[in-house]
């Protein structure tokens, strides 16, 4: 081949190289999502599952949990260092990726749902999964949803299902359909399922059986589980129509099954939190992605005796954090808004690595493990994955001593 | 800055899902607007070509006369440009103006099809018109096939898609180099006799650079939008075949009108040469009539 036919040749690779680039790189961010994050029974360990890592965290520390034997004892390496609870997708049979936060079965098993469709148990004193790929659930498209359960009944949201699994066999008990994606747990209230789907509608289905009980167009796609006020019977959704709704459960004809609505600015991604204040009544806190947080009263659904706050310049996808007198945000601008609890004003912010998507972890000071009250937050960047923040503004002197410790995966 | 392109296309995409209520359908007529959008851009970028074919056989003189001086060469090819009124990057300025509205187009498809949480999050904000956000998420099912996920984690006869997209492309770029190619074609004979002393010339090189790029293009063009399919999702396969069916009818039209301006410009030539032909025979008989008048009058005058 002559040289000028090789020069041919490579300004038409490099010209095609560049436009598969620009083709798939202009995109932005493409990822799949964001961290998994599940406190265990004990109070203090964190279930890490995010891409390709999945890891046990001490929420005190930010240090992995050792690995240990089945006696109980650390495993340690060659040089005698104990070996870390932590597993990488590659170590798996099909290469597993990890998005949704894993469950904790018993006190011994730890259920993980893979980005192809398989639930693996792994032991959480081993870290080895106790099957080779696990049982698959779903053949085609992504499973993300966070996998939760109950007496025995393993949920998993599918691409067009909630599926309900015998937590023994992992064999299906029963399975609703819907008309697109379950990307949000269901919640389980006495006997009932309520779940919602991307295709704008709440599903009610019965525990035991799965039977459909009723469903209502919600007017948007939603993607938190419902809050719920079991005095009234009320649920409460956000929804991609830039709403909050106030649905009762109540056997009510379908057309009167929404009490109230507010309209916010954004879609609104994240639950809605119900929680009841020092004065004994009851305020619901949601955020929308325009990056606004609200406080309304859930009787009336208004801001009345509550405040709708501009928070975060980026959309906040994740669930208020309330406690003491603070509310606290995360933020896709990558930082972490403390505002007061009263009047919605910002007290605090601190600006990280990395876009703020996971739910923000509260854990209060118990003057053993927890020596101050502490925030685990997590974020898209491998730098700063998980972060142990101070969970009280007021001690915060800077960004810099608000970080309690780090973990970068 | 991005945005200000993608939102426009992505509501423009959610719009037409909302009154088709078919994903597939919502591409095809957001493809076959957008292009028909883009068609005077077409049509330019056509012309141009085509402009700069026809100065080929003067640029090639230029090019055996000035083989040994190339600077005097560019001016020259310069000098004939600017008479022609041809621009050497016309086709390419062009390409480069469409590069981010189709690149853009690209992206709305993949922002629209969201089929991961980061990527429904991302299409917060970005619809222009109230009230399509009820739309979302699209439904990306159609024939059995998720249009989110590539062939390959679709059924089996969803691979019939990259083939698609192999065959459209190679007929839309034969297409498009092909409505110059009679011109070559011609030139090439005119030149076959030079061709080996020109290949050394380095005017001639550069001759046959863009003619060896447009040969691998034709062959490389199919085949990598072909692996771009299998590894994109279903949705861009069907932009693909879509935008590749009607840039292919756009530019048959495009060629059948400039065939039918040449051969009529053919014909007007034709038939101003034979007139002209005409016109000087026929020269001689009238000034014999004329001569004979005057010589007539005169008669008339001395009688």
């Amino acid at each position: 081949m002559t040289q000028k036919k090789m020069s041919h040749r490579h300004s038409f690779i490099v010209s095609a190289g560049l436009l598969a680039l620009l083709l798939t790189g202009c995109i932005g961010q493409l990822g799949t999502r964001w961290a998994g994050l599940t406190v265990l029974d004990d109070g203090r360990t964190i279930a890490y599952a995010h891409e390709d890592t999945l890891a046990l965290i001490d929420a005190a520390t930010g240090d992995l949990v050792p690995r240990l034997t089945a006696d109980g004892n650390a495993v340690v390496d060659a040089n005698n260092d104990p070996i870390e609870w932590r597993v990488r997708g590659n170590e798996l049979e099909e290469n597993a990726q990890f998005f949704a936060a894993p469950m904790q079965l018993d006190d011994e098993t730890l259920v993980v749902a893979t980005l192809d469709g398989r639930v693996i148990e792994f032991d959480l004193q081993t870290a080895q999964a106790l099957s080779d790929v696990g049982t698959l659930v779903q053949e085609r498209g992504n499973t993300v949803t966070d996998v939760t359960g109950t007496g025995g009944t393993v949920f998993i949201g599918l691409q067009q299902q909630l599926l309900a699994l015998d937590s023994d066999t992992y064999s299906q008990q029963w399975s609703l359909t819907t008309d697109h994606a379950v990307w949000a747990p269901p919640l389980v209230v006495d006997d009932t399922v309520y779940v919602v789907s991307l295709d704008h509608f709440l599903y009610a289905a019965d525990l035991e059986s799965g039977e459909f009980l009723w469903s209502l167009d919600v007017g948007g796609a939603a993607t938190g589980t419902p809050a719920y006020d079991a005095e009234t019977g009320t649920l409460f959704v956000g929804t991609f129509n830039n709403t909050i709704l106030a649905i009762t459960t109540n056997d009510v004809a379908d057309d009167e099954r929404i009490i109230n609505q507010y309209e916010t600015d954004e879609w609104v991604w994240g639950s809605p939190v119900l929680v009841t204040e020092p004065d004994e009544s009851k305020k619901l806190y949601a955020a929308d992605l325009a990056g606004n947080v609200y406080k309304l009263d859930p009787v009336t659904l208004t801001i009345e005796g509550g405040w709708r706050a501009e928070v975060a310049e980026g959309a906040i996808r994740t669930s208020p954090v309330v406690y003491d007198e603070y509310v606290v945000v995360g933020s896709r601008d990558e930082s972490v808004y403390w505002l007061d609890r009263d009047t919605g004003q910002t007290l605090e912010s601190c600006r990280f690595n990395g876009e703020i998507l996971s739910d923000i972890l509260y854990f209060p000071a118990d003057g053993e493990a927890f020596e101050q009250d502490t925030l685990v937050v997590s974020t898209l960047a491998r730098r700063e994955a998980v972060l142990g923040l101070r969970a009280l503004a007021d001690e915060i002197v800077d960004c810099e001593s608000a970080l309690l410790w780090n973990f970068n995966r | 800055m991005w945005s200000y392109i993608i939102n426009p296309f992505i509501t423009a995409l959610t719009l037409f899902y909302s009154v088709t209520g078919s994903i597939v359908l919502s591409i095809v007529v957001f493809t076959v607007v957008t292009r028909m959008l883009l068609y005077p851009l077409t049509v330019q970028q056509q012309k141009s070509m085509r402009a700069q074919q026809e100065l080929q056989p003067e640029i090639k003189k230029l090019q055996e006369k000035y083989k040994n001086d190339r600077e005097k060469l560019a001016q020259e090819q310069m000098k004939l440009m600017q008479e022609r009124g041809a621009n050497p990057f016309g086709g390419c300025l062009l390409m480069f103006v469409q590069l981010p509205i189709f690149l853009g187009l690209y992206q709305a498809i993949i922002y629209a099809l969201a089929a991961t949480p980061l990527q429904l999050i991302d299409m917060s904000g970005r619809l222009l018109i109230p009230g399509l956000a009820s739309e979302i998420p699209l439904n990306s099912l159609w024939m059995g096939m998720d249009l989110t996920l590539p062939p390959t984690q679709n059924p089996w006869f969803a691979l019939s898609l990259p083939v698609l997209v192999v065959v459209t492309t190679w007929a839309q770029t034969h297409l498009t180099m092909g409505s110059t190619s009679k011109k070559k074609k011609e030139d090439e004979k005119d030149t076959k006799s030079s061709k080996k002393k020109d290949k050394d010339d380095k005017g001639g090189g550069q001759m046959d650079q863009a003619q060896a790029i447009q040969q691998q293009m034709k062959v490389m063009m199919p085949l990598m939008f072909g692996f771009f399919s299998l590894s994109f999702s279903v949705g861009i396969s069907i932009y693909f075949i879509t935008s590749n069916l009607i840039g292919a009818f756009q530019y048959g039209i495009l060629r059948r009108n400039q065939d039918k301006q040449a051969e009529a410009e053919a014909a007007a030539e034709l038939t101003e040469t034979v007139i002209e032909e005409e016109t000087e025979k026929e020269k001689p008989k009238k000034a014999a009539k004329k001569k004979t008048k005057t010589a007539k009058k005169t008669k008339k005058a001395t009688s």
